[in-house]
């Protein structure tokens, strides 16, 4: 299973940089980020870090809510085009995708989508018996 | 079976303890006018006893403030020569001068009569072991119970505040069924019981608490009785009114009954001053019926609270108060509606999601009041889905709504971000431009 670190961020000027400090200082490599924000003062933060375990605890050691949210990380064509073939069978498989977000990885050829979904597990079924194809938690982690 | 500590009293019909309440109150304006504050004030308005025909002429008097209690410091409200007082109690006064109350024997008697009234209402009887877990001293809590639970007949324990392993010690040696604290002691307490490996609820015999002296939530009560496996009873008491013993929770729990032949309540708007309708809150006004020495009149006690228009079970005639929420002088004024700070906690204090600390913030933005509720998540709340942090929002938003009829903007903070609220922590920033 593969986790996302999402962490509770309030919505004021420096906030975001007290998580990169901290990660800095406690050598922890960001590989993906996003923020989700309302309109509201707050938002959250998800995160893919090589070790999602201990980037929460050490957020919420310093007084940063963090929880760990499992998520998929599926395989798309690092090309045009290819994004919107992954959200077309996303859609006609009627998975509602609550945040999502992208990366290259380092070969040049694959990208993949991180998708945080409600149900996640009824989620990865379907997407794996669509025939997609999941990454590896070593290649979303950067571990390999 | 005595169902009260004096029936004809407590159950005296409405208009007979008006009648009573006139009459003692004709007599307090002569036994006031014996000193020299109410004797020049009263002589400057042209007020004698006479000015009082039916309680409700009481509003025909001018108020007494805590500052005329310091201008006459200390003798200036004493009513009786000093020769006949035997007792005094009296603020701390660690700053600026102390409120000081003088009593003689017929004060101090009467007082304890209202204890032992009280705690009898609560079902405590002769045969029950109190433990008073209240500072002695200058503090009224100490005495006052003291007294009142001798009255009463039973066996008292003067504990006096803090020691907490030994005053579990005294209460699992003696069978303690009965006790009283402040609410935020006990809390304190209870770790203490459970650092020495007890449970209060098996390891002692108690059943009952007296719990005031600070302005607390039911949900802290219901805690406490939850902590404990016990009644927690509010009382409310003032030095300036004597002490413990002016108004408290009978068995019923429905609210607190003011001993109407003792004191004179008023509820008033602290603004106009003018008396509140039943079941609004204002600031409670209370005048003394029965004492000697010194006699208070339209004391302003910047508390807060409301009367509670509804009969008690317990068939006691006296009006019942709601807890205490919070002081006068914490109130504000946004949108022409008066706010409480207690208010806008106690909708807090009832989501489960919301930790122990908020803000609020009153600004100015294009001419218009504002107001912004900071709110602590409790630890753990946080799930990382963004829908449902603003589902609760929003929910906060609604409830405040509801309670204070002004819509406040609410900013989710992380959990233990906001400064500590130990003692009285401020808790409202008013940041408005005064026009
Ligand atoms: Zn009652």
């Amino acid at each position: 299973m593969i986790y996302q670190v999402s962490t509770f961020l309030e919505n004021k000027p420096g906030y975001l940089r007290r998580i990169t400090t901290l990660f800095k200082r406690e050598n922890i490599n960001i590989r993906a980020m996003t923020l989700s924000a309302t309109n509201t003062s707050w938002g959250i933060l998800s995160l893919i870090v090589p070790d999602p375990e201990k980037a929460c605890k050490t957020l919420n050691d310093n007084g940063h809510s963090s929880v760990l949210r499992q998520i998929a990380a599926l395989e798309i064509e690092d090309k045009p085009g290819g994004l919107d073939a992954m959200l077309e069978k996303l859609e006609s498989l009627g998975i509602n995708i609550e945040n999502a977000y992208a990366r290259v990885v380092n070969d040049g050829e694959t990208a993949f989508l991180v998708v945080d979904t409600h149900d996640i597990d009824n989620a990865a079924q379907r997407i794996q018996e669509a025939g997609i194809t999941m990454v590896s938690k070593e290649i979303v982690y950067g571990i390999k | 079976m005595k169902r009260y500590w004096e029936e004809e009293l407590e159950t005296l019909p409405r208009k007979k303890l008006e009648e009573l309440q006139a009459e003692r109150l004709k007599k307090t304006i002569a036994q006031a006018m014996q000193s020299e504050h109410y004797k020049k004030l009263y002589a400057e308005k042209g007020l004698s006893p006479d000015s009082i025909k039916h309680i409700e002429d009481i509003r025909k008097l001018p108020f007494t403030t805590k500052q005329d209690l310091r201008d006459n410091f200390p003798y200036g409200l004493l009513s009786t020569p000093k020769k006949d007082c035997v007792r005094l109690h009296s603020s701390s006064g660690t700053t600026g001068t102390p409120t000081v109350i003088f009593h003689n024997q017929h004060d101090l008697n009467s007082w304890a009569n209202l204890v032992a009234r009280s705690l009898f209402s609560t079902g405590i009887r002769d045969t029950d072991v109190f433990q008073n877990m209240s500072g002695y001293g200058l503090f009224t809590g100490g005495l006052g119970f003291q007294y009142g639970i001798e009255r009463l007949g039973a066996l008292s324990i003067p504990a006096a505040a803090g020691n907490s392993i030994r005053q579990i010690k005294l209460m699992r040696d003696y069978g303690t069924t009965a006790a009283h604290a402040i609410p935020s002691y006990l809390g304190y307490l209870y770790e203490v019981f459970e650092s020495e490996g007890l449970d209060p609820k098996k390891d002692t015999l108690l059943k009952r608490m007296i719990i005031g002296a600070e302005p607390h939530t039911d949900d802290t009560r219901k805690r406490i009785e939850e902590l404990f496996g016990i009644k927690a009873f509010n009382s409310y008491g003032l030095s300036e009114m004597n002490g413990p013993g002016v108004a408290f929770e009978c068995e019923h729990q429905t609210g607190l009954h003011m001993w109407e032949d003792a004191f004179v309540a008023e509820i008033v708007n602290p603004q106009t001053l003018e008396p509140v309708p039943d079941g609004e809150i204002g600031e409670l006004v209370m005048t003394t019926l029965d004492r000697q020495s010194m006699p208070i009149i339209r004391y302003r006690t910047r508390d807060l609270t409301r009367f509670l228009p509804v009969e008690c079970p317990c068939g006691r005639t006296h009006r019942m108060i709601d807890r205490i929420a919070g002081r006068s002088d914490d109130m504000f004024i946004i949108k022409g509606c008066n706010v409480f700070p207690m208010q806008i906690e106690g909708v807090l204090m009832k989501i489960p999601e919301v930790g122990n600390d908020y803000r609020i913030t009153l600004e100015t933005e294009n001419n218009n009041d504002t107001i912004t509720v900071e709110v602590e998540m409790r630890k753990g709340a946080f799930k990382g889905d963004l829908e449902e942090l603003n589902r609760l929002a929003r929910r906060i938003t609604h409830d405040i709504r509801d309670e204070i009829l002004v819509k406040p903007e609410v900013k989710l903070v992380e959990n233990n971000s906001l400064p500590k609220s130990e003692g009285k922590a401020v808790r409202v920033f008013d940041n408005r431009i005064i026009h």
